[in-house]
């Protein structure tokens, strides 16, 4: 009655479309795991399930964003709500597009660079998980938003220190490497940083939206 | 003739109160922001309908004003609404009406307790209750509404439900107000036409609720609350007025009823929602609440005092009427006008800021160009100069060694002409190395390709001079040979050193370093 149905329906949509994020930050961690080990397999169905992955979120947030638009619901917080949907939709892209790019372009790694660059993109992850959950309290637990905004800002600079880290490594002690090698080392780490950018931003826009809702 | 006059009397104050009284009441942004156009007009449709339901029901007014003070009231309310609107100031029909009963009363010697009771329950007490509800509301809807658990978009939805249930209240008070005041307006019609006071009455009250559906507009901008604010004065507005009428039906056996102005209310019930601009609130209310009745009262007593002439009260009202409406369709097209003017105005300032930081930005950019070329000039100046000092000196030289050789013909003895002419040729040697002239050379050829030396340097910090210059040499397009003669140095010697350049700079084998120093 009343559009309640609609509502519900909308909320399903939204929470089935945060699940599908949070299972692309895990497939994505796994998918350079395996690629870095050599798993090519397995790093294949990776990829095949991101795919898959992506056009659904793509889907379902065009189902949100017209739902929320035909039947004016929360007309007068639409805006920011479509703004969080697209961020977290462009995370979804980044991931997979930073996962493509291992299988068109073969990085090669140094055995000696793997744990690092694992433990860089196993922060990114944590930094991306707390984008999701901050995301999903924003709409049921509005008051533990902030909390998970300063997580989100914590391993965003710890990201930053380590992929530092990890080009000077590059540039300044592997002689043998060409700089064309270099270069593409140091491409792949910044597309890393680049997710935990994004999810600063989500982050921020977040505050914003919280300090509306409670005035 | 004087149920028509009374009848257009009460059309025009209908219309008044549904174009600036609901619509103002129930046009609040946050309401807009929530409801849509037809949610809002099918609530107040069912609201009349429960209105009208109510009036036939009820006889809702035994106060009798008599043919001509119908028509006097009627007539002066019309006048005070011209004029203030006129004038785009805050004011009330309700509150007009007060005033002009007042007059009236006040003229006819017939003030009496029950009926100052009416009017102050209706300009100052139920208003101060409605303020006092708005707070009530505003700390209920904000411990139990606005920051309830669970999902947003529900709570969302829960809200604008009560918006809803909070409109249909509102209007069913409206409705009943209005019919109300028409009734009593209505009241000196004999019982012959008793169906078309009925009548009348119902289709005043239609007139003021369609009007205000009319006149809602959604809210395009979107509101940046997050909930709507207006909801407690709307249930604060919905609760008075539904008073008003209890109050009303228990005063009708003896006195005027309650009439209350839902604009007065949503006025008072600003003044503590919107605090942002409390000077201007309260100037709204008190033109309301005390300027209107006032003018109202004293137009009624000058109405009153100078003619017993229905008629001539009919023509007033009506002329002034017509002039307000003139003078207000004037002032908005000249206000538009002004609009206008003031955007063209605007616009052209701007264009010419943007013609002059245009003719700016080429002004400088001629000027860089003019002093580049200048720079150049004096450069070549430079150059020219040195040259023709060198030729100068070398010309000199020259005529030296010729009067040299002159007199080493005139020398017989073959051992001191070959010593002579050996020490010539290591003076000759020395002067081609032309040491001075290279250094001017390279500190010239520096100078105009310093960018490119500062650049070199910075890829590769620990070069000599002579690497400096056998890469500018290269930059300039000198095979090993021409290098080899400039520098006085063996061919040989410059491939040499143009391998350890290479390797200084680690280029790989496939790039071309005289490419790879002219791109730089």
């Amino acid at each position: 009655m009343f559009g309640a149905k609609k509502v519900n329906k909308t909320i399903n949509n939204l929470d089935s479309f945060l699940d599908y994020l949070d299972e692309c930050i895990l497939i994505y961690k796994n998918g350079i795991k395996n690629y870095l080990e050599g798993n090519k397999e397995k790093f294949d169905d990776n990829l095949n399930s991101i795919t898959k992955l992506r056009e659904t979120t793509t889907e379902l947030r065009r189902s949100i964003e017209n739902d929320l638009f035909a039947y004016s619901l929360v007309s007068d917080q639409r805006v920011d709500i479509l703004q969080l949907l697209e961020r977290l939709d462009k995370i979804i892209n980044l991931l997979y597009k930073n996962l493509c790019q291992y299988e068109i372009e073969i990085p090669f790694f140094p055995a000696e660079l793997n744990v690092d660059f694992l433990k860089l993109v196993e922060i990114t992850s944590l930094s991306l998980e707390g984008t999701l959950q901050a995301s999903r309290d924003y709409f049921k637990m509005p008051r533990f938003v902030t909390e998970k905004i300063h997580r989100i800002y914590y391993f965003e600079k710890e990201v930053s220190k380590l992929a530092q880290s990890i080009k000077r490594r590059v540039f300044h002690e592997m002689d043998n490497f060409k700089l064309s090698q270099k270069f593409h080392l140091r491409y792949f780490t910044l597309h890393v940083e680049e997710l935990a950018e994004e999810a600063v931003k989500v982050a921020d826009r977040l505050a914003i939206m919280v300090i509306r809702q409670n005035n | 003739m004087e149920t028509a006059a009374i009848v257009a009397f009460i059309l025009c104050i209908a219309y008044w109160s549904g174009y600036r009284g609901v619509a103002r009441t129930f046009g609040d942004s946050h309401l807009r922001s929530v409801l849509k156009r037809r949610t809002y007009a099918v609530a107040l449709s069912v609201a009349l309908c429960v209105a009208i339901m109510a009036m036939t029901m009820l006889d809702l007014s035994v106060f009798r004003l008599g043919r001509s003070g119908m028509l006097t009231l009627a007539g002066v309310m019309v006048m005070v609404l011209a004029i203030f609107s006129c004038l785009r100031v805050s004011t009330s029909a309700v509150t007009a009406f007060w005033g002009a009963l007042l007059a009236m009363m006040y003229h006819q010697g017939a003030v009496d307790h029950y009926p100052l009771l009416a009017v102050l329950l209706s300009l100052l007490a139920i208003p101060l209750f409605s303020c006092l509800m708005t707070w009530v509301y505003g700390s209920l809807f904000n411990r139990f509404v606005y920051h309830r658990k669970g999902h947003l978009l529900l709570n969302l939805l829960f809200v604008r439900r009560l918006a809803l249930v909070g409109v249909m209240l509102a209007g069913i008070g409206v409705a009943l107000n209005c019919s109300l005041l028409f009734s009593t307006l209505l009241s000196g019609i004999t019982s012959d036409f008793a169906t078309i006071y009925k009548w009348v009455m119902i289709a005043g009250t239609i007139v003021v609720c369609a009007i205000g559906v009319m006149r809602w507009r959604p809210d395009e901008q979107g509101h940046t609350q997050a909930m709507p604010q207006g909801l407690p004065s709307l249930y604060a507005i919905a609760t008075s007025l539904l008073i008003g009428i209890v109050v009303s039906v228990l005063l009708m056996p003896v006195s005027v009823p309650v009439i209350l102005s839902a604009n007065q209310l949503k006025a008072s019930n600003d003044l503590l929602l919107h605090r942002d601009n409390p000077a201007r609130q309260m100037l709204k209310l008190l033109s309301i609440t005390l300027l209107t009745p006032l003018v109202a009262f004293l137009v009624g007593m000058v109405v009153l005092k100078l003619e017993s002439d229905i008629m001539l009260t009919v023509a007033v009202a009506a002329f002034t009427l017509l002039t307000s409406v003139l003078v207000y369709l004037y002032s908005s097209q000249y206000s538009e006008h002004r609009e206008t003017q003031n955007a063209l105005h605007d616009e052209l300032v701007h264009k010419n800021e943007v013609g002059d930081e245009m003719n700016r930005m080429d002004m400088a950019a001629v000027t860089s160009q003019f002093d580049v070329m200048t720079k150049e000039i004096d450069l070549k100046h430079k150059e020219l100069v040195n040259l023709s000092l060198y030729i100068k000196q070398q010309r000199q030289y020259l005529e030296d060694l010729s009067q040299r050789l002159a007199a080493l013909s005139q020398e017989e003895d073959a051992r001191l002409v070959g010593e002579k002419l050996r020490e010539e040729a290591v003076r000759l040697n020395e002067t081609i190395k032309l040491s001075d002239e290279m250094d001017q050379f390279y500190t010239q050829v520096e100078e105009i390709h310093k960018n490119f030396v500062s650049r070199l340097q910075m890829r590769c910090p620990n070069l000599t001079e002579r690497e400096k210059r056998l890469a500018i040499l290269l930059r300039l397009g000198f095979s090993s040979k021409e290098i080899a003669q400039l520098m006085n140095v063996e061919p040989k010697s410059v491939e040499i050193n143009r391998y350890r350049f290479r390797r200084k700079l680690k280029l790989d084998r496939g790039i071309n370093m005289v490419q790879y120093l002219q791109l730089l």
